[in-house]
């Protein structure tokens, strides 16, 4: 992304610290460092698809950007339309304002409707909560969102039960559209889908940000929904950031070891994927003791002696330069 | 693969049915499944949820739930010479439950339900092979360690000590494969074995799977979704739609050439990592409909750009479109190809 353009949302060396109790009087044995220093920005119009493997901190870093958690230690600031300001420490109307435009779909869209409310009853009752005292106008919005997501009116009548997942995806789509957000964080939305369904949704969300503009930020543990979906993708290990890269130039261009061992265990249709292949041995270490230097140096094909003592910071690439940074070792000489 | 004459086959289903009885409604979960599996070859079941690909395996080992039952069709399975009819047996017969678990292994998906959290893994995987063979306690427990290092779980003695939730998710799934090898099965069918587990991970349990066909020589039929995934282990795949099987062949015939409609729609509907990110994916319109709904003719008719009235007139019958290729659709003309479509589709 051009430099010069502020970015919509920001987040600078966030992290999380979850404590870890223990023994009979329940002190403080270690922390769970779920994310330890991430740098993001993310622009008006864009998509930045969040991938890692499980534990690596992409659902707490939506999270936290949606303010559902409280960041340890970091900033986080949100452009309201008179520039950025920091949103960590919101509260009452003013985090009602954020929440308004920062809106966060879950993967199990069964459980974030409530089962006994008819479905337009809880999209009427967000925009209530959110300050629509006009009825008709509430009406008009919801029925607006619902046509963007091809759900028909009389559908609200509805309860959740009698929807197929990939309504329910819909309708948790359409109740965040309501409220006119300007940036959607989206987590696993169609990991629980089918992949018919799947991709349903995907072209819906690609549709939506075509007419509306919004921004999304898009966490997924699929690779190829990712590159899909995203503009820019950022891949995350162990709580760190150690990559971000256009989306259209992946699987080619990327950089990371990490990135590059993920990419290639992704299952291809491709038999020459089968040739390259990196199979990385063991597993993700525990997130109490990460390793010193690089978190990944554990794993690391291509692991050097300074990696096990000195953290790589995210840096612009050396080969693809613009849009593309990594935190790396091997990202020699960059600035 | 080696020619695989009739007498090589280790499984042969034959028009199995298999009707569920839920409150008072009879649902028809698998329609006429017919599957022939030679012996050492991996065949991958493909479909999405509600297809029956679950209800198959299920069925092949007797284990379907208590309101499901084969009403129909034969499951042969061939035990050294001797041809054994699956269906036949009781259920909880000894001769049922000297088969299920060493001759045919099993693994499931959700490893922390499979596996008793009160007891230790090691004693887990020993209870397979005492239940199956004369052996001492010791002598199991050495062949667990042993079987546990060659699946690359580390430090073998000390993990057979230990729980199943001190295990992380890819390492409990090579303790599944391992209570699924350990009495040196022929056949060793798995459902969805790497669904829940991450992509790194899941690379690794399907080459030691695919090394387990390779050089024990070992049957396998994988179920899952995932169609990269086939393409990566499979010789043979079987793509199944609402209880039946739409479209069967070599890997290679299938995934490159596919010709039933709703193969073709499952694949274009994948994102890829190698393909063009401007071409839509390509939807099927609607969803599966439920087993209750089913009447006559295609089960993918009601979602099918293809359809015509004759597809929802009789059951359509497979039909070959190159040898060892199979086809259950009608609108395909005589060289198996698909009519092009007009206009928007």
């Amino acid at each position: 992304m051009n430099s010069t353009r502020t970015p919509l949302y920001k987040v600078g060396q966030i992290k999380k610290h979850f404590p870890v109790l223990g023994g009979i009087l329940r002190r403080t044995k270690g922390y769970v460092k779920a994310l330890d220093g991430v740098d993001l920005e993310v622009f008006r119009g864009e998509t930045i698809a969040v991938i890692g493997e499980s534990g690596c901190g992409k659902t707490t870093l939506g999270r936290m950007l949606a303010l559902l958690d409280k960041p340890t230690d970091g900033d986080l600031s949100f452009d309201f339309g008179q520039g950025l300001q920091d949103v960590t420490s919101l509260r009452g109307v003013d985090q009602m304002r954020f929440r308004k435009k920062v809106q966060m779909i879950f993967q199990d869209p069964y459980t974030s409707f409530n089962p006994r409310q008819r479905v337009g009853a809880a999209m009427d009752e967000v925009l209530r909560v959110h300050g629509v005292k006009d009825e008709a106008e509430r009406t008009a919005r919801i029925l607006e969102a619902c046509e963007m997501v091809n759900i028909r009116p009389e559908y609200l009548q509805r309860y959740p039960h009698e929807f197929s997942g990939g309504q329910r995806q819909r309708l948790a789509i359409a109740r965040c559209l309501a409220t006119k957000p300007e940036l959607i964080i989206a987590d696993e939305i169609v990991s629980a889908l089918d992949v018919s369904i799947q991709a349903q949704i995907v072209n819906l969300l690609l549709k939506i940000q075509k007419e509306t503009g919004l921004s999304f930020i898009f966490v997924t543990h699929d690779v190829a929904v990712a590159r899909y979906v995203g503009h820019r993708v950022a891949v995350m290990y162990l709580g760190n950031v150690v990559e971000i890269l256009p989306a259209d130039s992946l699987p080619e261009a990327a950089e990371h070891p990490y990135t590059i061992a993920l990419l290639s265990a992704v299952p291809s249709m491709n038999p020459t994927a089968k040739e390259q292949r990196v199979v990385l041995q063991g597993e993700v270490p525990s997130p109490i003791d990460m390793p010193s230097g690089c978190a990944f140096s554990t794993r690391c094909p291509a692991v050097m002696d300074i990696c096990r003592t000195e953290r790589p910071v995210l840096k612009i690439s050396n080969i693809s330069k613009g849009d593309h940074q990594v935190a790396c070792h091997l990202n020699k000489g960059a600035k | 693969m080696s020619q695989s004459t009739k007498k090589d086959l280790i499984l042969d289903l034959k028009s199995v049915n298999v009707k569920f009885k839920v409150e008072d409604d009879t649902l028809h979960i698998l329609r006429d499944v017919s599957l022939s599996i030679p012996r050492g070859s991996f065949l991958c079941v493909v479909g999405e949820s509600g297809c029956g690909k679950s209800v198959t395996a299920q069925a092949i080992v007797q284990l379907l739930p208590d309101n499901g039952e084969v009403s129909s069709g034969d499951i042969l399975f061939s035990q050294g010479d001797k041809v054994v009819e699956l269906n036949k047996l009781e259920k909880f017969g000894k001769q049922m439950r000297d088969i299920r678990g060493a001759k045919i292994g099993m693994i499931f998906q959700d490893t922390l339900s499979s596996l008793n959290p009160a007891h230790k893994v090691g004693r887990q995987v020993a209870e397979s092979l005492l239940q199956h063979f004369p052996i001492s306690k010791d002598e199991a427990r050495t062949r667990v360690i042993e079987l546990f290092r060659k699946l690359g779980i580390p430090d073998p003695e000390r993990r057979y000590e230990a729980y199943p939730h001190e295990f992380s998710g890819g390492m409990r799934q090579r303790v599944m494969i391992a209570i699924a090898t350990i009495c040196e099965p022929d056949l060793v069918i798995a459902d969805e074995p790497t669904t829940a587990l991450d992509v790194t991970i899941q690379a690794q349990i399907m080459t030691l799977l695919k090394d387990l066909q390779k050089s024990a020589g070992k049957t396998f039929i994988l179920i899952t979704h995932n169609m990269a995934l086939v393409s990566e282990v499979a010789d043979h795949v079987a793509v199944m739609y609402l209880g039946r099987v739409v479209e069967y062949g070599a890997v290679d015939q299938v995934l490159r050439d596919p010709r039933h409609p709703y193969t073709k729609a499952l694949m274009a509907s994948v994102p890829n990592l190698d393909a063009d990110k401007k071409v839509e994916l390509q939807t099927v319109d609607g969803q599966t409909p439920s087993p209750a709904e089913v009447t006559v003719g295609c089960e993918f008719a009601g979602r099918c750009p293809y359809a015509i009235a004759a597809c929802r007139e009789k059951t359509i019958e497979m039909t070959q479109v190159n040898p060892g290729h199979d086809v259950r659709c009608i609108r395909l003309d005589s060289n198996g190809k698909l009519p092009v479509l007009t206009g928007g589709a």
